[in-house]
Order: C-alpha cells, then sequence, then structure tokens
C-alpha cells in the first residue's frame, strides 16, 4: 500500500470516525472503500477486468495439446511439489 | 463493501486450457464474477504458473498474458517477505512455500482465495477463507 496525506471536511471526518466506531473498523478503511467504489464506478462495464472476465466466462474453442491424462490442476500441483 | 478474491492457477488453466472436469464451473466462475462487482487479484506466481502450464499445451502465450495482465497483480516483493516473516512469528504452516504466499498474500488483501487445489483447500483456510469456484457459485 502507499501512504498519502489527505485534507476532509471537519464534518466529514467526524461522521467517518463515528462510523468506523459503529462498524468496528478504521477511519483508513473506509476511505479506501470509498475509493476502491469510485474507480469501480468510474471504468464500469468497460475496464479491462471485465473483458477480461468475460474473454474467461467464454473461452473461445482451440486445439490445444493434452499434455497427459492428468487434469491441468494435477500438473500445478506436481509443479508446485517439485519446487 | 467491494469483494476481493484471488484466483489461483487452477482456476484459470482449467479455465482456458484443455478442457476437463474442472472447465465448466470456472468459466461459470468467471461469468458470475463479471456480472458481480468485485476485485479479482492475481499473485505473480499464479501468472508464471498459467503461463507456463498453457504454454504446454501450447496455447497462444501472448493472449493469455494480455488476459491475465487486466487484473491487479500482487507481486512476491520485500512487502510480502516481511509479512512472512510476521505471520511466521506467531503462527505455523504446513504449506509449501508456493501455496502458503498465495493464501498469504489472499490474507493481506482481506480477499477470498477460490481454487480447485485439494491441499489450498484443506490447509489454506487457517490463513485465509478459501473455496472451490462450485462453492463460490453455490453461495451467490
Amino acid at each position: 500500500m502507499t501512504r498519502t496525506q489527505i485534507y476532509l471536511p471537519t464534518e466529514t471526518h467526524r461522521q467517518l470516525l463515528q462510523l468506523a466506531r459503529r462498524k468496528k473498523t478504521t477511519l483508513s478503511h473506509l476511505i479506501r472503500l470509498g475509493a476502491q467504489q469510485i474507480l469501480a464506478d468510474e471504468h464500469g462495464a468497460h475496464n479491462p477486468q471485465q473483458k477480461a472476465l468475460a474473454f474467461l466466462a467464454r473461452p473461445p474453442q482451440r486445439a490445444l495439446l493434452k499434455v497427459s491424462g492428468r487434469t491441468a490442476i494435477d500438473l500445478i500441483r506436481e509443479e508446485r511439489d517439485d519446487d | 463493501m467491494i469483494n476481493k478474491y484471488v484466483i489461483d492457477s487452477s482456476v484459470f488453466v482449467s479455465a482456458l486450457g484443455q478442457p476437463d472436469t474442472f472447465s465448466e464451473a470456472s468459466q461459470q466462475l468467471f461469468f458470475h464474477l463479471e456480472k458481480n462487482p468485485g476485485i479479482i487479484l492475481v499473485p505473480t506466481l499464479v501468472t508464471l504458473e498459467v503461463l507456463v502450464n498453457l504454454h504446454k499445451q501450447e496455447y497462444p502465450i501472448q493472449e493469455a498474458s494480455d488476459i491475465l495482465q487486466c487484473f491487479q497483480s500482487l507481486p512476491l516483493n520485500e512487502e510480502l517477505t516481511y509479512a512472512v516473516a510476521t505471520f511466521l512469528t506467531k503462527s505455523k504452516t504446513s504449506l509449501k512455500a508456493s501455496d502458503f504466499s498465495i493464501a498469504l498474500l489472499a490474507h493481506l488483501n482481506e480477499a477470498t482465495l477460490i481454487t480447485w487445489d485439494k491441499r489450498l483447500l484443506a490447509e489454506g483456510t487457517s490463513i485465509c477463507p478459501v473455496s472451490t469456484p462450485t462453492e463460490w457459485l453455490s453461495k451467490v
């Protein structure tokens, strides 16, 4: 995470502190959530993540090489165990 | 609150690679993530594993790389090294380093780890919430 300094209107600051206490969280956490929400709204349905998810949900049919009789999951597990 | 998910290599490879018994559920997971707001996080190690595995299946690697770069990356860096040391001074783990790093990155980012890997499903829960795509889909 990157450390930054911001100015908040006094009343906004007071209300956020109250909310943080009520939700048993921190002011920083609430501000991070707000920032993430702004970015999610800004990018909408056409951000790079959405495009990638759409591709992964409906990948094109490809003639791929079958590496072995095992699933790809088994192969990844074997590679991790070999490390 | 926005949900965050760390997606493991097994889910990406089963969705993109040679179809197997897990492929359909993996693709359904991505379909539901596309429709529901959330942040997808991908550890650098996962990106490497997916690219190497797909390369062995002769999948077009540049395409796979372009897809993975659309997600927020979680690097293996000094910050993670510090977090590993901090975690291990308080807790024990039986996971291998690669599995542990992925589970710890999910923990540090307050994310749910989604995987098909049996070891992570069994032993990762002591570090972060872990779910298979099928389990996650049953809750939405």
